[in-house]
């Protein structure tokens, strides 16, 4: 009978409280792996969600706030970008393609995302993927919409399936363009990107609906739109001029795509700095990296509690461990008489504690699976943004590595504990 | 002459060092020998046994078991004489409580390479143990089934298990009523001497003394203590 099975018998005699103590180390330590997992998903999350974008323009706003309405759809723009100075970034010759942007409606929660074609053509996201149809096609006059992957599938539409789009954001909008139905002309494939929870229309589309109501024009910019040429029969009534917010060009932001990378710096600071019209232009990855920045001591503040509830879950087991070894002094003696030396007791004690540091370590890791896949599945829902969380990176190793050694450090006060006490005791013990 | 099986030689023991407690002048427990210690309660019975097991080191002194004596300056060098030449039967809770009866005879096995050389057939032995003990039909149970009785005479097991050439009982009956006791010590008498072994009884209760070949009273080993 070896001391492993002996020690697997003693803490099986115990098993509630062996239950006990390594499931709520486990937690603790699926806490820790998931956090610093997470911390290290949403990060590249973002280079998931958008690529090969050199730069997002937009309005005179925050850098981080024009990135998080053009990527992330959240929050919204105050305010437009003239059409004029979406056309002269189209048509400038530094620049490879443009892909113009424009939020403020919404179609039953889900974002109506004002574009062209060019966004299915040359838009990329997890490195070089782009966006595909399920099934259907791009929208090919104004009353076309495309739908993303979720809202089909929550929504049920399908191709030919006719949506009512609402102004405003909010599910409940007031305003309806009732009037105004649009039909399904695509479905896009899922993309774990926001715009799979996306209702794409043609910008021509978006400023028809508002149009009628809000005496908002249509410009004489259809020449420098060429992909919506064909799309004049359905315009002529509106064809008025006006300064307010969905003329047919103006947009909410502009991704563009050089054709030199490395001008990206003075493109940017030519921008930033132009006359006319005020614009910002930001590169993603670094308005990210400001963001993640500024997050990051929230991000330190989750850390460190889940650092707190691992050590809390090590002296749970600490404690539980020492109160069996004061009950235990007469199971030592026992082991002693027979002719166990002290070693034997410092070993059999010590393996229980590694038992229990790496059954909670397994346990932990199989939760954090669970959880971060949950977690996941729940980003993708209701986010939109394709997460995933790696639990055996680098950080979570040393995480685990680093629990694994506090078990074992905390294990070793029960275990010199009953190592001393079954060297005072003797055979003296008898109660 | 033969080897004492245990022998004390001018020991003398103290838990702090200018204060001994015991003095034992001469003291051997010849091969076969049962020996009755008679001391009532605080007059360093347990010291006596801790001295006799190894578990203590005398400051002074040499005790020897089988022939080999016992380094004051190696726990591990005791301990291990101690599981190769003792076995021990405590006054009650002798028993494992999350081992089977069965692994709670064999565990002497485990900690002594002579034990194990001198039971070839491991499983055997248990149920021969068992019937000469009349415990057979306690083999399946758990420890905790077994009346007080049971878990002395599987300790008795336990301390027969591997041939061991001294049994050292620390007051095995005290928690025994009267029946069980006789039986008890019937058996003990019965299984040490068929096995040749020495035996070393301690107990409080002098109507026991009847049935060995000697008593000793802890009492004359008392060392005066310098005012």
């Amino acid at each position: 009978m070896n001391i492993f099975s002996i020690c697997w018998q003693s803490l099986r005699s115990r098993n509630m409280a062996t239950a006990l103590t390594i499931v709520s180390l486990a937690s603790s330590i699926a806490l820790l792996i998931l956090v610093t997992g997470a911390r290290e998903a949403v990060r590249s999350g973002f280079s998931q969600a958008i690529s090969q974008t050199d730069l997002i323009v937009g309005p005179r706003t925050s850098g981080v706030n024009l990135l998080l309405y053009s990527v992330f759809q959240v929050g919204y723009p105050e305010q437009l970008m003239g059409g004029e100075s979406y056309a002269s970034l189209a048509n400038d010759p530094r620049i490879q393609w443009t892909i113009p942007l424009s939020f403020g409606d919404s179609h039953k929660g889900y974002r109506v995302v004002g574009t062209t074609d060019d966004l299915f053509t040359h838009f990329r996201y997890r490195g070089d993927v782009g966006l595909e149809f399920q099934s259907g096609k791009s929208f090919t006059n104004s009353r076309e919409v495309v739908v993303g992957a979720t809202v089909a599938k929550v929504l049920g539409y399908k191709d030919g399936a006719e949506v009512v789009i609402a102004h405003g954001i909010a599910d409940h909008a007031i305003e309806k363009h009732d009037d105004h139905p649009f039909v399904v002309s695509g479905v896009l494939r899922p993309t774990g990107t926001p715009f799979d929870r996306s209702v794409f229309v043609s910008l021509r589309g978006l400023s028809d609906m508002h149009g009628g109501e809000d005496e908002v024009g249509m410009a004489d910019a259809h020449d420098h739109d060429q992909e919506h040429a064909h799309e004049h029969s359905h315009d002529q009534i509106h064809e008025q001029r006006g300064a307010a917010k969905h003329s047919q060009d103006s947009v909410s932001a502009v991704l563009v795509r050089l054709k030199q990378r490395m001008e990206v710096l003075s493109i940017l600071r030519e921008i930033n700095t132009r006359k006319g019209e005020a614009l910002t232009a930001i590169m993603p990855l670094v308005a990210w990296e400001d963001l993640w920045q500024g997050l990051s001591y929230i991000e330190w503040g989750f850390v460190i509690i889940s650092a707190l509830v691992v050590m809390t879950g090590l002296m749970g087991m600490t404690i539980s461990l020492l109160q069996s070894v004061h009950s235990r002094r007469r199971e030592m003696a026992i082991f002693r008489a027979c002719g166990a030396n002290v070693r034997f007791v410092f070993v059999l004690l010590m393996s229980e504690a590694c038992f229990l540091t790496f059954s909670a370590i397994a346990l932990g890791w199989g939760l954090a699976a669970v959880l971060a896949n949950a977690f996941e599945h729940y980003a993708m829902v209701v986010g939109g943004v394709g997460l995933s969380i790696q639990l055996l990176s680098t950080s979570s190793v040393v995480v685990v590595t680093a629990a694994a050694a506090l078990g074992l450090l905390m294990g070793t006060a029960p275990a010199f504990i009953g190592y001393k006490s079954s060297l005072h005791d003797g055979l003296m013990r008898n109660t | 002459m033969t080897t004492p099986t245990l022998s004390f030689k001018d020991v003398k023991f103290g838990y702090e060092a200018h204060r001994p407690l015991i003095h034992v002048g001469e003291f051997s427990l010849r091969e076969r020998e049962r020996v009755f210690l008679y001391g009532r309660s605080g007059s360093g019975k347990s010291t006596m046994l801790g001295l006799a097991a190894g578990i203590l080191a005398s400051q002074k002194g040499s005790i020897s078991i089988c022939g080999q004596v016992f380094d004051n300056s190696s726990s591990v060098q005791r301990d291990h004489l101690r599981a190769d030449h003792i076995g021990y039967v405590f006054q009650q809770f002798n028993l494992v409580p999350y081992l089977s009866v069965e692994q709670n005879i064999l565990l002497p096995l485990r900690f002594s390479q002579k034990k194990r050389a001198q039971e070839p057939n491991p499983s055997v032995r248990v149920r021969e143990l068992c019937e000469a003990l009349r415990l057979t039909d306690c083999l399946p149970k758990r420890v905790s089934e077994l009346s007080v009785g049971q878990q002395q005479r599987a300790a008795v097991a336990r301390a027969l298990m591997g041939r061991p050439s001294l049994l050292i009982a620390d007051e095995p009956t005290s928690s025994l009523d009267a029946d069980t006791r006789d039986e008890f010590l019937r058996l003990l008498t019965q299984e040490t001497s068929k096995q040749n072994m020495a035996l070393l009884f301690v107990s409080h209760d002098q109507s026991l003394a009847k049935s060995f070949d000697r008593t000793i009273a802890i009492e004359n080993w008392r060392a005066e203590v310098p005012s």
